[in-house]
């Protein structure tokens, strides 16, 4: 009786969703084959709204591809990178040696390669209702973090802020409880820019010396949203979504900058690519001087193999060098208005000759 | 002296009697205390649930997938989802509700030495398991080891771990509670084990059983961690558990509910609904199927 | 706690020979699930040693003492001590909290609900196990924090000379503290204690209950005497499931609780951390080292259930012993 309930299940769900929310066919064609294939990627939460939204328009281009992307977290996605169980991985940060030792494994000898494929910026995001526009420089940022600023009438905040009334409130900090690319991102960001004050390191996971720790982009906004005094680090597209008021960061040319989709992607004009020949790992200039650059921002990447060894599939690789080609390029139109920055040009294009590279056996 | 016998039958009730009768009186109220404070949580959990969830719902909802929809963008639906966790939920029952019974029984019927003593300390500390676990093992064997990939199968498997210990545990207990006079009145009339097993035992505690195979599809239909493991996740529908990704309800909740973006957050709160809708479903089910079972055999 | 079972051999009766190969194949099928049970339990708790032992060997601090959680850094420094002391401390209060209301509801529905109520009661109690755990943390987040943090305040101001209570910088608002997450987890093990003791207390022969009701005995003594002391094997059952899912709730911990690596006996304050929920919030983007010791910590969590379920067979086994019962 269950299995007949189940057979009947199977019999009446459909995948078009035209009229029903699917998007229709972005601009511009996927160049490159569209035969059909079924493609896994697998990590960074930080890029997962991209990576699904790429994956939903890009159907319009190639009905036949089906790109699942999961965000399991970026360890979790090189892990299974490297064990082969996904196509591509989708990363804040380079891989560490022996990771990418085992990418190398997995391809067969040939390089693992970093494409960054998206970018964001991290705002600072806080509740203090009577106050639009804090200003924050590093070394503020770092001493809240680290709990030796702890009221939001301190002085060193009153004196980047005149015309604010800063309220005689304890400063609620909330951290991430979970490894994250964001905290990685942060913390990198404090390292370069406040290096005198700040002392826990760049990591995916910090040893907090205060704060609460919430789970996800989530949790963090969300406690932010309900704790007066509440600040912390964020994704843009969160701190949108919650409502939140975002500071403005003062860069190393010394304006305090705003969290834009522009910001953001003038930041990263100054972002240099190390790694050799197609492997573009970003180094990210978290000083940069340009008026309107935002200084904590970065790039996330995609893993993909520069070879893929014949077992994995001539169609699969031609689907995957269509679905990147379409990310990098086309795909860069929907990023501001989910909360990204597109990719800058100089860099799109060498994504764009790296995946060209990309072959098989 | 007065007590309630010496001042006879029509006296006042002496002190002894009356703290007996409030005594009754406060754990009487305390009964219907604790019952309320068990239903409030659940009406309180399914309200919101629906206060956030049920606008959401609708038969396009029901009936389509992800497919081409960005988490930005309102529409889609979960049919993937539904599709996944019922095909993936019984699977995996039909894989530890038989296994689980028959060991139950053998712990039962043989219950005797050290295998298994073995098996019911292992059934114990298994019961704590933190369900990741059950995931990793499940994809180092059979995800990664065997390479089958991810798949719906290789996600009822890890679910059926997770499963196995609840199902052994209660099934064991409600078996203990068959009273031994009707083995033993079975075996006097001269009917062997398996068959007293059959007649007697089991429809005695069918009650019981299904009680505890209930409990362990509760265990595993809001599991997360050990599909992501193994059935990976899916936009597009796949009707078939053994080969390719699936998704599932309780996944689909998980990673919609934690989108920056309204539109996910509200179909996660739909689909919520629609899981703990299809799970008292299966509750009326199975109780309805005990009940007929139970009756048939009188 | 187990009886001798009976047999049909153990009074040596003998048949024909058609009814021995039932029985053997009955043996034989039990024998080997009951086996492949073992086997794949056995190979869990296997693989997660093999799994774990590179963290044990990367340690550069005693695993049991240290507080902080870095596996994945130079030199990694880790420990047990937050994460196993704030599973302990949750779920122990969970249980408590959840039990008595477990075994009142069980009794309710069997002994003072009349006949068709109690079904339908029944279906009440057990749709809260339907819930899933995503759902109770996300609640548990935006709806009943919020409403508890008043009573917390109001705890803290005036139990505060009770260190369990006490609040040294006051409770802030909301406050996502192990006080409200051991709320949320015992909402969530409330149905499967309630539905095993349901059973349990269902079967009692009611030839004891009418015998002292007999003698004259309130509902109360009935139950005290005659209903909760047959019933303990099976109410010792419910209490291991439902120890078992607080101990392994990871998601609605990881989302509910205000995460730090303290050790500390605040209840109403956030902070700490449980082993379920740092595994479910650490292991996405840990390393090779972090998995390793992430599965190590599981392996705590296992010996926890094993300790609290030995010592719980024990004392069972002492008061069966001591009454002279033979179940």
């Amino acid at each position: 009786m269950a299995l007949a309930g189940a057979v009947a299940v199977t019999a009446c769900g459909s995948n078009n969703n035209t009229g029903n929310g699917g998007t229709v066919a972005a601009t511009g064609s996927a160049s490159g084959s569209c035969s059909a294939a079924q493609l896994t990627g697998g990590g960074s939460s930080f890029q997962a709204p991209m990576e699904q939204a790429w994956s939903a328009s890009f159907l319009s281009n190639c009905p036949q591809v089906h790109v699942n992307y999961n965000s399991v977290g970026s360890g979790a996605g090189i892990q299974q990178f490297g064990q082969g169980t996904v196509d591509f991985a989708g990363s804040d940060v380079t891989m560490k040696p022996d990771e990418q030792r085992t990418a190398d494994n997995r391809c067969g000898g040939a390089p693992a390669i970093h494409l960054p494929v998206t970018a964001g910026g991290v705002a600072v995001a806080y509740n203090l209702p009577d106050v639009k526009n804090l200003r924050l420089t590093a070394a503020t940022v770092a001493g809240i973090f680290q709990g030796t600023i702890t009221r939001w009438n301190d002085p060193v905040l009153a004196a980047d802020n005149p015309g604010a009334t800063l309220p005689n409130i304890p400063i609620v900090v909330f951290h991430r409880s979970d490894g994250s690319g964001t905290t990685a991102v942060f913390s990198a960001y404090l390292k370069a820019a406040a290096a005198s004050s700040w002392k826990l390191g760049s990591d995916k996971t910090l040893n907090w010396p205060v704060g609460q720790g919430a789970k996800g982009n989530e949790g963090v906004s969300a406690g932010v949203n309900q704790t007066k005094g509440g600040i912390t680090y964020t994704e843009q597209a969160f701190a949108e979504q919650h409502k939140l008021t975002t500071a403005l960061i003062k860069n190393a040319g010394g304006s305090f900058v705003p969290l834009t989709s522009a910001n953001v992607s003038r930041a990263l004009e100054t972002a240099q690519l190390s790694g050799t020949g197609n492997d573009l790992k970003a180094t990210i200039d978290y000083k940069p001087a340009a008026a309107d650059a935002y200084p904590i921002s970065t790039v996330s990447y995609v893993i993909v193999c520069s070879h893929y060894p014949s077992s994995f599939g001539a169609d699969k690789v031609a689907a995957l060098k269509s679905y990147l080609d379409y990310a990098v390029g086309a795909g860069q139109q929907t990023a501001a208005q989910l909360g990204f920055a597109p990719l800058p040009p100089a860099m799109a294009t060498k994504d764009r000759a790296a995946i060209a590279a990309v072959n098989a056996s | 002296m007065t007590g309630p016998v010496a001042s006879g039958l029509r006296a006042a009730p002496g002190w002894r009697e009356t703290r007996r009768r409030v005594t009754d009186r406060a754990f009487r109220a305390a009964l219907l205390l604790a019952f309320l404070a068990a239903v409030a949580p659940l009406l309180l959990v399914l309200g919101y649930t629906v206060y956030r969830g049920a606008s959401h719902l609708s038969a396009a909802f029901l009936t389509h997938s992800m497919a081409g929809v960005p988490p930005s963008s309102a529409g889609g639906g979960i049919y993937h989802a539904i599709v996944g966790t019922v095909e993936m939920v019984l699977l995996s029952s039909l894989i530890s509700v038989p296994v689980g019974l028959l060991a139950a029984l053998y712990l039962t019927e043989f219950g005797r030495g050290w295998l298994p003593r073995s098996i019911r300390f292992f059934v114990d500390v298994m019961t704590g398991i933190p369900s990741i676990v059950a995931g990793l093992f499940v994809y180092a064997f059979l995800v990664l080891g065997l390479h089958r990939g991810y798949s719906g199968f290789a996600g009822a498997l890890a679910l059926a771990v997770l499963q196995l210990p609840v199902v052994i545990r209660a099934s064991e207990d409600m078996l203990n509670l068959v009273p031994d006079a009707l083995h033993e009145a079975s075996y006097a009339l001269g009917i062997p084990q398996w068959r007293t097993v059959l007649s007697v035992v089991l429809p005695t505690s069918a009650a019981g059983l299904t009680t505890g195979v209930m409990l362990a599809v509760a265990r595993v239909t809001g599991e997360t961690a050990p599909l992501l493991l193994t059935s990976f996740d899916n936009t597009f529908i796949n009707n078939n558990p053994f080969s390719g990704p699936q998704s599932a309800l309780s996944v689909f909740i998980y990673n919609s509910a934690q989108q920056a973006y309204a539109p996910a957050v509200d179909r996660a709160w739909a689909a919520a609904l629609t899981l703990i809708v299809l799970v008292i479903a299966l509750y009326a089910g199975a109780r309805i199927l005990a009940r007929r079972s139970a009756l048939r055999q009188r | 706690m187990t009886a001798e079972p009976i047999s049909p051999t153990s009074g040596a009766l003998r048949h024909r020979g058609g009814w021995w190969s039932g029985d053997r194949a009955f043996r034989t099928t039990t024998l080997a699930c009951g086996g492949l049970v073992l086997a794949v339990l056995a190979a869990i708790a296997l693989f997660l040693v093999v799994q774990a032992l590179p963290a044990f060997r990367a340690d550069s601090t005693s695993f049991w003492t240290t507080r902080t959680w870095q596996p994945d850094a130079t030199p990694a420094v880790f420990g047990i001590a937050a994460v196993a002391f704030g599973s302990l401390l949750s779920s122990a209060i969970a249980l408590l909290l959840a039990f008595p209301v477990a075994v009142g509801v069980a009794l309710f529905i069997t002994e003072m609900a009349p006949r068709r109520v109690a079904n339908l009661l029944g279906y009440l109690t057990d749709a809260l196990a339907a819930v899933p755990s995503v759902v109770f943390g996300l609640w548990g987040l935006y709806w009943l924090v919020p409403r508890l943090t008043p009573l917390q305040q109001w705890l803290a101001d005036h139990l505060g000379f009770i260190p369990l209570f006490s609040a040294p910088q006051g409770v802030p608002s909301p406050s996502r503290s192990i006080f409200a997450v051991s709320i949320v987890l015992a909402i969530m093990i409330l149905p499967i204690i309630a539905a095993m003791s349901r059973e349990t207390i269902r079967q009692v022969d009611p030839q004891i209950k009418e015998a002292a009701l007999g003698l004259g005995a309130t509902r109360w003594e009935v139950v005290r005497t005659a209903v909760l002391p047959v019933s303990r094997a099976g109410l010792f059952g419910a209490v291991i499931l439902g120890l078992g899912r607080a101990l392994g709730e990871t998601i609605a911990v990881a989302l509910v609780l205000g995460i730090s690596f303290d050790v500390n006996a605040h209840l109403l304050v956030p902070g700490k951390n449980t082993i379920a929920a740092n595994i479910a919030t650490q292991f996405g983007e840990a390393g090779s080292t972090g998995r390793a010791a992430l599965i190590a910590s599981g392996l705590v969590l296992f010996a926890m259930t094993m300790v609290v379920s030995l010592l719980a067979r024990w004392m069972l086994g002492r008061e069966a012993r001591r009454r002279g019962a033979s179940r």
